[in-house]
């Protein structure tokens, strides 16, 4: 073995972790190699210094400190473990009271996913109307009693509204069969043949969108109140009629105007269209908006709004969204909208299309004083 | 033909991994008096560890606390396949590199100072060495040596002396000492014997002869 290699193993030789072989041959070495014998006297000699040197002792407070600083750890452990665990009468409470109002979120949330679909059965219903009242003019001459299969229809249509009450339409249909109920159905034929074909279909239509403006606008109201109150005149569909009539008194006020959070929430995904129905409604009957309406007239011609906001602290404005990007604002240059605004005694002054062809803003905004 | 042990070998002994095992089970209960044993079994022993490491009193006093308090967190996870004192001594040692980074950043920060004498290299080499040791005041002679052994080990790069510190002062097994650096035996003994080089070239320039 060369010298540099035997010196190298001469520290490990020292503690005894060479093997047998590798001791044998070292020994046999330092028989013969005074230098490495020598380096061996004084790496041991070495050792023995740094063995030599005596232990300090630590300062005789030390046990006494560190077992106070263990103890203020033991402290907080426990009561770490007791934050999290020991509680337990109480956290149960609270995480049943967390279910709760999970559940009533997402009952919430689903009643906002609704009305999109109302307004998409909105139509059928109108349509359906129309079927039966425009053509009466023109058969009317040579019978004076509608014929059976008009009156038919008439009664699956109030039978279908029946088999599904969920939806409010329906039963703004029903309500309007129980206010034709004192003329006697001769009659009922007679009368929609005087009266022209359009008028009558803005009668259905108002009445329908008053109905929907009590009802159908609630979902986007958060209120508990407001959600009894649909429950309860769920239950009570069979004396719906006179429901209707209570929320007729009460004029537009009835229902809690959504905020725009409302709104936004509940819409399902972005870019956000309004149904074709709505819009259809609103494109339509546009024209028939005057300055000086109040609310409940705006909403017996193109509904109940999307939202509702103050303006300026003088007045408050209604908003109709027909399309929207994004959830954060109301974009004005890429959104379609209508604004209403209402000055505080409650009527138009001033209405607003957004990005809606063919249609004219009327009125004027309000003159700024300083 | 091994160096003699010195008499640290009967104290580590006495505090050997056996009587450690029924303690530490109790303090993981949550035994506080079980571990107050364990501390004044094995304070004396880290305090040692941790000052011929750093070479600062203070500053080992305060090291071989956090030790202990952080073997305390963490007596749950100790698992029992390494002794007692390994894992321990495994504590003090990673402490005393934090602690030993804080003081060097401590002492550049200082330096920065423009109103501060010139900081030259080997200031650091030849600051006093710690006075407190109520045995040194004894024999003059002995402290003489022992001053300059402590010099030197002072003098070792960290990973050099950290070894030498486990092997020729604490008596630990090669075995033990690759577990505690995290490092292999083969490593563990170049290592060491490139430590033990330096002190004994050291050790011959400060006494002339060994």
């Amino acid at each position: 073995m060369d010298h540099n290699i035997i010196r190298h193993k001469l520290s490990e030789y020292i503690d005894w972790t060479v093997s047998a072989a590798e001791k044998t041959e070292i020994e046999s070495h330092l028989k013969t190699c005074e230098k490495c014998s020598n380096a061996l006297t004084e790496l041991k000699k070495t050792i023995e210094h740094v063995k030599s040197v005596d232990e300090i002792e630590p300062p005789a407070w030390i046990t006494q400190k560190i077992m106070a600083k263990v103890r203020a750890e033991a402290e907080e452990k426990k009561t770490i473990f007791q934050r999290l665990f020991f509680p337990l009468a109480v956290k149960l409470p609270v995480q049943v009271v967390a279910v709760l109002f999970l559940t009533i979120t997402a009952y919430y949330v689903y009643q906002n996913i609704n009305p999109a679909d109302r307004y998409a059965e909105a139509p059928r219903v109108a349509t359906a109307k129309k079927e039966v009242s425009a053509p009466a003019p023109g058969k009317d001459k040579g019978a004076p009693v509608p014929k059976k299969d008009t009156l038919d229809k008439m009664q699956s249509s109030t039978q279908r509204s029946k088999q599904v009450p969920q939806a409010p339409e329906y039963k703004a249909l029903d309500m309007k069969q129980e206010y034709e109920k004192p003329a006697p159905p001769t009659l009922e034929g007679k009368a929609a043949t005087s009266a022209p074909a359009i008028p009558a279909e803005r009668q259905m239509l108002s009445t329908k969108d008053t109905a929907m403006g009590k009802q159908a606008v609630a979902p986007h109201a958060p209120a508990p109140a407001m959600m009894q109150e649909q429950a309860v005149s769920r239950r009570e569909e069979s004396a719906g009629v006179i429901r209707h009539r209570e929320l007729k008194h009460k004029g537009a006020d009835a229902f809690r105007e959504p905020s725009f959070i409302d709104f936004v929430r509940s819409i399902k995904a972005f870019p956000y269209k309004a149904p074709s129905v709505k819009r259809g409604l609103i494109l339509k009957e546009y024209k028939e908006l005057f300055i000086g309406m109040n609310k409940q007239e705006v909403i017996a011609i193109i509904g109940s709004p999307d939202y509702a906001d103050t303006y300026r602290h003088k007045g408050s404005y209604w908003a109709y969204v027909l399309s929207m990007r994004a959830p954060k604002f109301i974009d004005p240059l890429t959104d379609q909208y209508l604004f209403i605004f209402f000055e505080l005694e409650g009527k138009t002054y001033w209405i607003v299309p957004n990005n809606i062809q063919s249609v004219e803003q009327k009125g004027k905004p309000p003159i700024e004083k300083n | 033909m091994p160096v003699e042990l010195s008499h640290r070998s009967e104290i580590n002994k006495v505090s050997g991994a056996d009587n450690d095992a029924a303690l530490v089970l109790s303090s993981q209960k949550g035994d506080l008096a079980a571990f107050e044993t364990l501390v004044v079994r094995h304070q004396k022993r880290m305090f040692n560890v941790a000052f011929r490491l750093i070479s600062d009193y203070d500053d080992a006093c305060e090291v071989v606390q956090d030790a202990f308090v952080s073997a305390y967190k963490n007596i749950r996870t100790f698992r029992g396949d390494a002794k007692f004192t390994t894992w321990l001594t495994t504590i003090t040692l990673n402490l005393s590199r934090n602690r030993l980074k804080q003081i060097k950043s401590r002492q550049g920060h200082v330096s920065y100072s423009l109103d501060d004498p010139l900081w030259i290299d080997e200031s650091e080499l030849t600051r006093d060495p710690p006075s407190k040791e109520p045995s040194m005041l004894d024999r003059l002679e002995k402290q003489d040596i022992q001053g300059k052994v402590q010099d030197c080990i002072k003098a070792l790069d960290p990973e050099y002396r950290e070894v030498i510190v486990l092997r020729d002062m604490q008596d630990f097994s090669y075995d033990d000492i690759g577990g505690m650096l995290n490092m292999r035996e083969g490593t563990v003994k170049s290592r060491l014997f490139r430590a033990r080089a330096a002190v004994r070239d050291c050790l011959r320039r400060a006494m002339g002869e060994l």
